[in-house]
């Protein structure tokens, strides 16, 4: 590209993509979540057998069975097409409550950070009590208090991730808002909200993002304990917390089929921690 | 009290666990950096982190009380006792449960000693320790010195989450403690015994916290208080 005799040097995001895709490791996992996706989007057409089709004479079948490639479950129904369908849920359990803390969280630590003073305290000091808590404990207590169900569950979860997010959001609002160039967009008499917009949400939300993306396979992570209590997902839904819990039965006749679904959920979870961990060094993220 | 008192027996061991085997590779990676040590302890603490800790119970179960038979899958003594003594049968009980909850802080601490050891090796004082001479045993003997409260700190905290986030494993392995005592109180819709047990934990919780801080201080004193 130097054709002209200037040097161009690549953009931001070029450089970040360079740096991704240079790190195998960070690929194969972005490869691994791509395809748990796909899944999650399509599995459901592509199952072998039907997910709900429970049989008194199938149950609980070896893995390899004609018919049940993964065997089957203590109702006698197809354990590989119920992880399949079962992708959906949990995969959907554990990114929203993340992505709606996302929203919440960096909305309300931008405005602490940027707002400052009273506004600031207000903000992050309801945000310290939370921090009381471990956060599994408020995560089951907080479901717990509200009775079981998927939207309960989501309701906890994402109340559960949304101070982690605000403090991080608000510790780097509060590094950004000091510098030269939004002091000058200050001086120069661009509106507060213009400044936030223009200046300070485009290096704000990088380092959120990154941070949030750490914090999907703990979610993940939680949302299936929460199903594996009970307190999530209702049978006979196919999720794979829930269906760890009823296969804990049949740990002593059949122990591999009963790990499956935890396999599953350690897949999805340690895809997502490389992810993050390959996002964080490419866009070079200070922890 | 004697849910409490199982449960910070179990959260106490597991931590103590995860905090030899975590600062075992996290300072080994942390010095031999790029190596291919440090790529398995690093694989290692990742697989820590992401493990569902649930799900681990359930597989050492499967390993070690359904196929080999070695150790009880459940209860914290024989018989279905509850009182805690210390002998062998009761260590039995304890090993599976500890294990398994000494993978969460094995991971935290290993990741966060790894860059701590690194960035400390890459101080000045290190250079200097070189060059007058010192052996690599006595640098590390530094790096140490300098990484511990940071590592104690994390010990702390991590020991404060799994006193609160034990219930899942209390669950798996019928752990008489505090998280079977919320199950119960949960499944029961027994809300006083949850409010009454949360708020003896989230005590716990600030405590701890508070007392890392303390102590940090003191070991530390270019940390002031403000």
């Amino acid at each position: 590209m130097s054709s002209s005799g200037i040097e161009r040097s690549d953009g931001y995001w070029r450089g970040v993509g360079r740096r991704f895709l240079s790190d195998r490791v960070a690929v194969a996992a972005a490869m691994v979540v791509l395809a748990l996706v796909l899944l999650a989007l399509f599995g459901q057409w592509m199952t072998p057998a039907d997910p709900f089709q429970a049989s008194m004479l199938k149950r609980l079948k070896p893995i390899g069975t004609e018919g049940f490639p993964l065997g089957t479950d203590e109702l006698g129904r197809d354990m590989l097409s119920r992880l399949m369908v079962g992708a959906q849920l949990s995969l959907f359990m554990g990114i929203t409550p993340v992505l709606v803390a996302f929203i919440i969280g960096s909305a309300l630590g931008i405005l602490a950070g940027y707002a400052g003073g009273l506004i600031n305290g207000a903000i992050m000091r309801t945000i310290d009590v939370f921090y009381a808590f471990p956060s599994v404990l408020l995560a089951i207590a907080l479901s717990g208090a509200l009775g079981a169900g998927i939207f309960n569950a989501l309701l906890s979860l994402t109340i559960v991730f949304i101070p982690p997010i605000a403090r991080v959001a608000e510790s780097v609002t509060t590094q950004v808002r000091h510098r030269d160039y939004v002091e000058a967009a200050r001086a120069s008499g661009a509106a507060a909200f213009t400044i936030v917009r223009v200046h300070v949400l485009g290096n704000v939300l990088g380092p959120i993002f990154v941070y949030a993306t750490s914090l999907i396979s703990v979610s993940m992570i939680l949302a299936s304990g929460l199903s594996f209590l009970g307190l999530g997902v209702k049978p006979p839904q196919p999720e794979w917390g829930l269906m760890l819990n009823t296969l804990r039965t049949a740990i002593y006749t059949q122990p591999w089929i009963a790990a499956l679904p935890g396999v599953m959920i350690f897949i999805t979870s340690i895809s997502f921690n490389l992810l993050s961990d390959g996002l964080r060094s490419a866009m070079e993220v200070k922890q | 009290m004697r849910a409490v008192s199982n449960t910070f027996m179990l959260a106490c061991v597991a931590t103590g666990i995860g905090f030899l085997l975590g600062s075992l590779f996290g300072f080994v990676a942390g010095y031999f950096r790029n190596s291919w040590i440090d790529r398995v302890a690093t694989a290692l603490s990742v697989v820590g982190v992401s493990v569902p800790h649930y799900w681990l119970g359930m597989v050492l179960v499967i390993i070690f009380s359904s196929i080999l038979m070695w150790l009880p899958a459940t209860g914290a003594g024989p018989g279905g006792s509850s009182d805690w003594t210390w002998n062998w049968e009761h260590i039995k009980h304890l090993i599976l449960p500890a294990l398994t909850m000494s993978v969460i802080p094995m991971g935290i601490i290993a990741r966060t000693l790894r860059a701590l050891v690194a960035e400390i090796l890459a101080q000045e004082f290190v250079v200097g320790l070189r060059a007058k001479g010192m052996r690599d045993l006595h640098i590390f003997l530094h790096v140490v010195k300098n990484a511990a409260p940071t590592a104690l700190a994390v010990m702390g905290l991590q020991l404060g989450y799994l006193l609160g986030g034990s219930i899942l494993i209390e669950t798996v392995f019928s752990w008489p403690g505090t998280g079977f005592l919320l199950n119960s109180a949960i499944f029961q819709r027994d809300l006083p015994l949850l409010q009454g047990t949360i708020l003896v934990l989230a005590l716990f919780f600030v405590v701890l916290n508070l007392l890392v801080d303390i102590i940090q201080s003191a070991l530390d004193p270019r940390i002031q208080r403000s």
